[in-house]
């Protein structure tokens, strides 16, 4: 039997980010699969011990330009858990506000991009489209489209007034007409059914041993979702994991819609509960710090993990960042074997991997 | 003065059998970290379980090496790549090693642009520029590199003069 | 006067400047400026109406739109890239990064900004930039278009080295820490 190894990528257009996938193949059949990985590596961890703590987080915002937030909060608590501090309720209740916006946007986007990987054109610009309106919200408090910059060491750089309340339900209620007008094409269509069904198969013994996370995970019955854990305003806004059996991409991708919604009915009830709500943004943290700390947040992807190590120094010693996409890299090397070469770029693109991310 | 709770610090040798028992109990590897500290480096094996976190940290000293885990958790092969590639930290038995080149290709001066540029760009020239191939991994021993290898078959039992023996034989 | 193969030549370049292809190359950002050139083309600021195509085969594009601060490893890719496209093409750098590597200078493995890989003709300001200003920087390469690179130096059009700069907005500026 002719073994081939093909390389697939590092410029493929299935992704707008450089990866290398060194497929071995057995006919049509992948038979093993090896990630090459480096072309988006920036060193971004030895940048962030050279610089302070505060000018650390506008880098770090930038690990990754779609899901910013979920990096700047990840990274703020560990410093507060450091400093000791407690930010104030209604710099948690903005956090959470963003931070599941951040979801609803980061979800529409990789739909649109999976609509694109399986042909489905018109699922692409309906789903950017709606998007759209997400980024006009970011737009409307906070005042950029993708990287929005709202957090600070201690709390939250920007509020959020009551004046404003009333535009922004008015954009949410947009968004949701836009989410029910895209509904039928989603879960409905036969076509995204078919396309998806049985393809990068996880099961769930094997999520568990590669220790897989966020909607990777939950779409093989692995009940997992930091948000539990009550960071932000999570112990006042409860969620429960959105869970799917299936293992396959359909079933992440029934994840990720249904998550669209959950996220929804978070950002009113997070706004609900900043109406009249009196406090200051953010709490005093010291420019000095010393000990360790660790902070978890759901990020789109996953779980999303920072490790902070500071020895008394202005900057930090040490910035771990393990990232949703770096636990869920090992999905595609357990997925990959045994699917066809045509499907490669579906199953990879179902695990949403965000290589900036990944690589740091 | 904050410290990681449900901290244990055990030796690099008694790292497996403790990797080892928090896998029998299911405890999920969220990542490790690994710091360089004081001329060797200290990792941190963080766990998960059911939202609970625990950590395992061992110190390696100057000259020494870590084991790689990837026996009990095959998804570590990466972060113990990226340990040796960006800390410099030996990591021994990986069964994927990409060799200290996960991520970059050159070693140069620490910082490019704090360096002199020029000697950035001339490595990128004296690298030929449009080497694509630059990283290739070991997997179990063998590089995978892009092309056609031929995996040799079983003898045929025929006596078939069209027998596949000799096409297979060239490669071991 | 002009003979029918002048007004053949002017008819080839006008129609060069026309629908410019799109290779969209990520040279080690962070997604911010790769999506918002996807968004570009999406049905809200659709460049399609204008013949903008992004395409994945660099050998049919004519406007290269790099983002990024120019990886080392993502060089090599850069350039082959670069290479592979036909002439008449320009190149678009798009965001901080690309131009001078952003919040990133400095950080090792970057060689900060893809002027030292390419000659890039226009440079598109902002962190990310909106997709307004991607397009307003798509636009302001067309004219590049109507020669190839050599031919331009030899007919003393727009040299290779001819720089376009958009000017920043102020709320486009991101502060860079001092190196």
């Amino acid at each position: 039997m002719t073994r081939t190894v093909v390389p697939f990528g590092p410029q493929h257009p299935v992704l707008a980010e450089p990866i290398q996938l060194e497929l071995t193949l057995e006919d049509e059949v992948v038979v093993d699969a090896i990630p090459g990985l480096g072309y988006v590596h920036r060193g971004i961890e030895a940048e962030a011990e050279r610089r302070p703590y505060d000018e650390d987080l506008p880098l770090l915002e930038r690990v990754c330009g779609i899901c910013s937030v979920a990096h700047a909060v990840a990274y703020a608590q560990a410093v507060e858990v450091l400093a000791g501090v407690e930010i104030p309720r209604r710099a948690r209740l903005l956090r959470t506000f963003w931070f599941e916006l951040t979801r609803v946007h980061s979800h529409l986007l990789w739909l649109g991009l999976a609509g694109d990987a399986i042909g489905f054109e018109a699922l692409f610009q309906s789903c950017w489209r709606v998007r759209e309106d997400v980024l006009d919200l970011f737009t409307a408090t906070a005042g950029n489209r993708v990287i929005i910059g709202v957090t600070a060491l201690g709390g939250c750089r920007r509020d959020i007034p009551d004046t404003l309340q009333p535009t922004i339900r008015a954009g949410l209620d947009a968004v949701e007409r836009g989410l029910a007008g895209i509904a039928p094409f989603v879960l409905g269509s036969e076509a995204v059914a078919r396309r998806l069904a049985g393809v990068g198969v996880i099961p769930r013994n094997v999520a568990l041993d590669l220790g897989l996370v966020g909607p990777t995970a939950r779409a093989s019955g692995v009940a997992m979702d930091v948000r539990r854990s009550g960071y932000a305003a999570h112990d006042e806004l409860p969620v429960e994991p959105v869970v799917e059996t299936g293992g396959d991409a359909l079933a992440r991708t029934v994840v990720r819609w249904r998550e669209i919604g959950e996220s929804m009915r978070l950002c009113r009830e997070a706004l609900d509960r900043l109406h009249r709500l009196p406090g200051p943004l953010a709490t005093r943290v010291p420019p000095v710090l010393h000990g360790e700390a660790i902070s978890r947040v759901e990020a789109p992807r996953g779980e999303l993990f920072y490790y902070v190590l500071a020895d008394g120094e202005p900057h930090p010693t040490r910035v771990r960042v393990r990232t949703p996409t770096f636990a869920n890299l090992a999905a595609v090397l357990s997925m990959l074997p045994g699917t066809q070469m045509a499907n490669v770029p579906v199953a990879l693109l179902s695990i949403d991997p965000c290589l900036s991310c990944t690589e740091r | 003065m904050s410290r990681l709770p449900d901290c244990t610090t055990v030796s690099p040798e008694g790292l497996l059998d403790a990797v080892g028992a928090l896998r029998h109990d299911d405890w999920r590897l969220v990542t490790a970290s690994c710091v360089p500290h004081r001329a060797g480096w200290m990792v941190l094996y963080h766990f998960e379980r059911g939202e609970r976190l625990q950590h395992l940290r061992i110190e390696v000293p100057a000259g020494g090496s870590a084991p790689s885990i990837g026996a009990h958790y095959g998804a570590a092969f990466l972060v113990e790549n990226e340990m040796a590639e960006l800390q410099g930290l030996p990591v021994s038995g990986l069964a994927i090693d990409y060799r200290g080149r996960l991520y970059r290709d050159f070693d140069g001066p620490e910082g490019w642009v704090h360096g002199p540029r020029g000697e950035a760009i001339s490595a990128l020239e004296a690298a030929g520029l449009t080497r694509l191939d630059a990283c290739v991994p070991v997997v179990d021993g063998r590089e995978v590199r892009a092309g056609t290898t031929r995996v040799p078959e079983p003898p045929e039992p025929s006596t078939n003069g069209h027998g596949a023996a000799g096409e297979a034989g060239g490669r071991p | 006067m002009r003979g029918p193969r002048a007004l053949w030549q002017a008819w080839v370049r006008r129609s060069r400047t026309k629908s410019p292809w799109i290779v969209h190359f990520d040279c080690g950002g962070c997604n911010g400026c790769d999506i918002e050139i996807l968004d570009t083309l999406m049905p809200r600021f659709s460049a399609e109406r204008f013949g903008v195509i992004n395409v994945g085969d660099p050998r049919q594009g004519d406007i290269l739109l790099v983002t990024g601060p120019a990886n080392l490893r993502n060089a090599a890719v850069l350039r082959s890239v670069y290479d592979q496209m036909a002439e008449p093409k320009a190149v678009v750098a798009v965001g901080s990064c690309a131009a001078h590597g952003g919040v990133f200078r400095g950080a090792p493995n970057i060689l900060g900004g893809v002027g030292e890989l390419v000659p890039v003709d226009v440079f598109v300001p902002g962190c990310p930039p909106t997709p307004e200003r991607i397009l307003e920087g798509v636009i302001a390469a067309l004219p590049l278009l109507a020669e190839p690179r050599t031919a331009r130096q030899a007919t003393g059009g727009p040299s290779p080295m001819s720089i376009v700069m958009l000017e920043p907005r102020e709320e486009e500026v991101v502060r860079v820490p001092a190196s």
